[in-house]
């Protein structure tokens, strides 16, 4: 099982480059994908940088809320286990 | 900063964090590609507050949902029931509490809140009781369970406090008589 690391932690500057390292970029605020603002895959809305989670599963990339971890655990219900 | 492969990832990350405003362009480069090569590899995922994480994956461990994912193989219900169980652990929280009812709303429509709620306040596991009471077979269950989702807005009505007691009887007495003359949605 994947260790979990907080990306609160990390400095702005260090999450922007992890995503430029996984193909992905950011305008500071949001997470983009090839210029454009990447979306939830579960909800739809923008991925903000200060809220994402990046996690298994061909990386995906969400906001950090209920609602979309829950949807997350339901394609991946041993994610966290 | 070079990593060290014997040191804990959670170290190095503490070790960012407190240098992390020191270090160049090059540093941090180098930094994200040591971490993102090791979420490559499998042995990392990034997570925001471990709490929403933790406070959702949780209700999965609860014998209620061990018993329902058993008897409803629909995702979108499953979910719906996990993030049920999510809004009572939030009862103390009214303001999550209420970010998550507005967000269920809006991707899942008033009947996923409502389905949602159902788990919230106990009716449901109070209907599954009274359904095992009877002596329901396994298959009768599951299709007793499929059948209240998908007629929610039939088969149940949210009364809220304010709500005129006399004016909701009637609204509810009416509402079972129609459903009573009306054939079963199958």
């Amino acid at each position: 099982m994947a260790e979990n690391i907080s990306l609160k932690n990390l400095p702005k500057e260090v999450k922007v480059e992890v995503l430029r390292e996984l193909g992905y970029d950011s305008d500071g605020q949001f997470v983009l994908k090839d210029g454009e603002t990447f979306l939830d895959r579960y909800t739809e809305e923008p991925v903000k940088i200060n809220n994402m989670l990046i996690l298994q599963g061909s990386t995906i990339i969400i906001n950090d809320d209920p609602l979309s971890i829950s949807s997350y655990l339901e394609d991946y219900p041993n994610a966290f286990k | 900063m070079p990593s060290n492969d014997n040191d804990p990832i959670e170290s190095i990350v503490k070790g960012v964090v407190k240098g992390g405003l020191e270090w160049g362009k090059e540093e941090i480069c180098s930094y994200a590609k040591n971490i993102a090569d090791k979420f490559r590899n499998r042995d990392i995922n990034f997570i925001g507050e471990s709490e929403t994480i933790n406070l959702v994956n949780e209700q999965d461990s609860k014998g209620e949902f061990s018993l329902f994912k058993q008897k409803i193989k629909d995702k979108k219900y499953r979910n719906l029931f996990r993030l049920g169980l999510t809004l009572q652990e939030l009862e103390d929280q009214p303001e999550k509490q209420l970010a998550l009812k507005k967000s269920i709303n809006k991707h899942f429509d008033i009947e996923g809140l409502r389905i949602a709620q159902l788990v919230q306040n106990g009716v449901f596991s109070w209907f599954v009781s009274s359904l095992l009471d009877r002596g329901v077979t396994e298959k009768k269950l599951t299709k007793e369970i499929e059948h209240l989702f998908e007629n929610i807005d039939q088969l149940t009505y949210f009364v809220q406090h304010f709500d005129d007691p006399i004016k909701i009887s009637k609204e509810i007495i009416e509402s079972v008589n129609n459903f009573v003359e009306t054939p079963k949605k199958s």
